[in-house]
């Protein structure tokens, strides 16, 4: 079994696509990150702009003000602050609405952190209003967490096109939310906001695609070279040579999503640091329900992704079992990738967009799975999207594995 | 040892490709002839396993195939018509790899793999990949394949097609050389390379089994359809319409014939000792497009 799993390895890694598909996902990866870590920004005390390395390192020690739980004493201190810059006409451009650079920079970009997440809370549900701190008193600071929670009320409570939140629904999603440990534990988390919001999706994606090309052959390419002939007429054609395959692109699979993953997080942490994973996922995520900490979060991200990555290799070995050629597979599981990612949620249908959100180009996005309300409701059991989206990845393993199996085993040549 | 095809039949929608077949092998070289279309590789490939019968059964040594499953593969070798290979591995992989599917452990493979390269004569390209390899040695890391398990039973599609004669001869000899002690089922469309090593030649035409037996008994089935007639040029329209001509050759006397017929063709014709390929000719010329060699009544 050894050799045939080598073998089966080599022929999947020694072909001249595969060693494309590999460097230019790394390459992909590589040019992702070092985008993602350029794009940060900050200021110098007289205005100047400074980005990437050096607008971490600024952000990240000028937040260090806030770093801890978020007491109300901690919220009324920023609230202060706030109140404090915008009330000294001093601190303004001339006559206009305008801060000056500099009072920017030093007084308030410290808080900014804690301001956007108090202008989060005292916004209208579903809208973010940035002036609102103007109108907030220092009795609404002191209810923030209740009034958060309640919003989260407003928010289950809401009408919606596509059809609203059943009570048992409502319950699970706010008694979930009550359980979210009080005062938040905050801290610098840019680099986990960028990683979970704007590197994740995409670098997952692109392991999933790279992952339909490299698998599209382990089968197809017994057909098209014609060799399915004399391996199915060996003692080991029809059984073991499946199980070394399967074997062989879960190997594979699993190496180049470990390997993209590895590069893209060596790169951002080394940027970041890893400061921020105890902090509370609120911080980057106000509104969702889930009591988890930013490193749980990714963490849960990182198995999900696994998983929706091994179940697109799954799929892809069904298809190349039934498919001729690896191309038609390809192109079949790559639109199976990708095609969701184009399709609009319904603003009629629940359903469709609880399927669509099954999808990989959905699924792959935890930054968004950890912040919807999206629950699936069974009978009385109602289950949280990121649990819906293990257990239908894992189904999906289960389904097309021994499916592709059970094709090869009866292939026929004809 | 004994190889028993019971009925066998193949139909692929409305076209009966293997039509009730039944023949038994035991240990010896057998030449499995037939036109294009006639079943040939259909009928190997159910005997490889590759493809089902829709009905029929094979029976090996008294046990049918299906029951036998892994054990029959066991001891089957397997060059299909177009031999299909792995063009990044080289030859020495590509080896190992079928080792390894065919259940051989890892130490007896290399020593298995090293052997048969040198029988085949790829030694020295052992470690070079298959897609620098020309048509023959393909073919000959086919063969090489096919054996590696020391098969009982050894089938071989075609296994010259597109080979040179030089080529041919030497593969020729190297079946030969692997066929002791096996049943080995070869099909080709190059009647001498039959006639040369088949203790037993098959005939199958459109499905069917129409003839069997050693070289000797067809090729004295064969006596009396062979002519030789020599005609003037302007007659050979004549004589190619109403006959199968095996051979024509033009000489200062007019063009010479080699006629496949059951009647005399002509009145100065004079027969000569048939072989194999007329008796092929004779049973396949209309599949061929040529006229039939059954075609009665003489030109005067």
């Amino acid at each position: 079994m050894n050799m045939l799993l080598r073998f089966e390895c080599k022929k999947l890694l020694n072909r001249k696509f595969t060693v494309i598909t590999i460097f230019a996902l790394m390459l992909c990866v590589m040019a992702l990150s070092f985008l993602i870590i350029s794009e940060n920004t900050n200021y110098n005390a007289d205005g100047s702009r400074i980005s990437g390395m050096k607008a971490i390192r600024v952000n990240k020690s000028s937040q260090a003000i806030s770093e801890g739980k978020l007491t109300k004493q901690k919220l009324l201190e920023a609230f202060h602050q706030y109140q404090k810059v915008m009330n000294k006409p001093s601190n303004y451009e001339g006559t206009t609405d305008d801060l000056k650079d500099e009072v920017y920079v030093t007084e308030l970009k410290p808080y900014d952190g804690v301001l956007s997440l108090l202008r989060r809370n005292y916004s209208p549900a579903g809208r973010y209003d940035y002036y609102i701190l103007s109108s907030v008193s220092d009795e609404m600071i002191d209810q923030f967490y209740e009034i958060r929670h309640a919003k989260i009320q407003e928010l289950v409570n809401m009408d919606y096109s596509y059809g609203n939140y059943s009570q048992t629904e409502k319950e699970f999603i706010l008694n979930k939310d009550s359980k979210i440990k009080t005062p938040f534990s905050y801290d610098y988390a840019d680099g986990w906001g960028d990683i979970l919001q704007r590197g994740f999706f995409t670098v997952f994606l692109l392991i999933g695609l790279a992952v339909c090309v490299i698998i599209a052959p382990i089968f197809a390419y017994e057909y098209q070279t014609g060799a399915d002939a004399v391996v199915l007429s060996t003692r080991f054609g029809r059984k073991r040579i499946i199980q070394a395959k399967i074997l062989a692109g879960f190997l594979v699979s699993s190496g180049i999503f470990f390997l993209a993953t590895a590069l893209f997080m060596i790169i951002t942490f080394t940027a970041y640091g890893i400061q921020g994973w105890n902090a509370s996922f609120q911080i980057l995520s106000f509104t969702s329900f889930y009591s988890l900490t930013i490193l749980q979060v990714f963490l849960c991200g990182l198995l999900l992704n696994y998983l929706i990555v091994i179940a697109v290799m799954s799929i892809t070995m069904l298809l190349s079992s039934v498919c001729n050629t690896s191309f038609s597979t390809v192109i079949i599981s790559a639109l199976w990738v990708f095609v969701p990612l184009f399709i609009p949620s319904s603003k009629d249908s629940k359903v469709f967009n609880y399927i669509i959100n099954l999808l990989p180009a959905k699924a792959l996005d935890t930054y968004t799975v950890f912040s919807v309300y999206d629950v699936y409701s069974f009978g009385k059991t109602v289950i949280s999207l990121p649990i819906v989206i293990l257990l239908s990845s894992a189904f999906l393993v289960l389904i097309a594995l021994p499916l592709a199996h059970r094709s090869f085993s009866r292939h026929q040549v004809a | 040892m004994e190889l028993i095809l019971d009925r066998l039949t193949k139909q692929f929608k409305n076209k009966i490709a293997v039509d009730r077949f039944s023949y038994t092998m035991k240990a010896g070289v057998y030449g499995l002839l037939g036109a294009n279309g006639a079943g040939k590789t259909t009928l190997m490939r159910m005997i490889c396993t590759v493809l089902s019968p829709t009905d029929g059964d094979i029976l090996f040594d008294g046990h049918s195939i299906n029951v036998l499953n892994e054990r029959y593969c066991d001891i089957l070798g397997y060059l299909p018509q177009d031999f299909g290979y792995y063009p990044d591995f080289s030859a020495r992989d590509f080896m190992l790899y079928m080792a390894s599917l065919k259940g051989i452990k890892n130490r007896a493979a290399h020593k298995r793999t090293d052997e048969l390269l040198h029988l085949v004569g790829l030694s020295d390209v052992a470690t070079q990949k298959i897609r620098s390899f020309s048509g023959g040695m393909k073919q000959r890391l086919g063969v090489a394949q096919a054996v590696l398990n020391g098969p009982k039973i050894l089938i071989l599609d075609e296994p010259t097609a597109g080979l040179d004669p030089k080529e041919r001869i030497r593969f020729r000899n190297l079946i030969s050389d692997l066929a002791k002690d096996k049943i080995v089922l070869l099909s080709t469309h190059i009647v001498s390379d039959i006639e040369c090593i088949a203790d037993q030649i098959i005939m199958m035409k459109k499905g069917k089994l129409i003839l069997s037996g050693t070289t000797a008994d067809l090729t004295e089935q064969a006596n009396g359809l062979a002519w030789n007639l020599i005609v003037n040029p302007n007659e050979l329209e004549q004589y190619e319409a109403r006959y199968c001509i095996s051979n024509l050759h033009h000489t200062s006397m007019g063009v010479e014939l080699r006629i496949v017929s059951e009647e005399k063709p002509a009145q100065n014709a004079q027969p000569i000792t048939a072989n194999i390929e007329d008796l092929f000719l004779f049973h396949f010329s209309d599949e061929l497009g040529q006229t039939s060699g059954k075609t009665s009544g003489g030109i005067q």
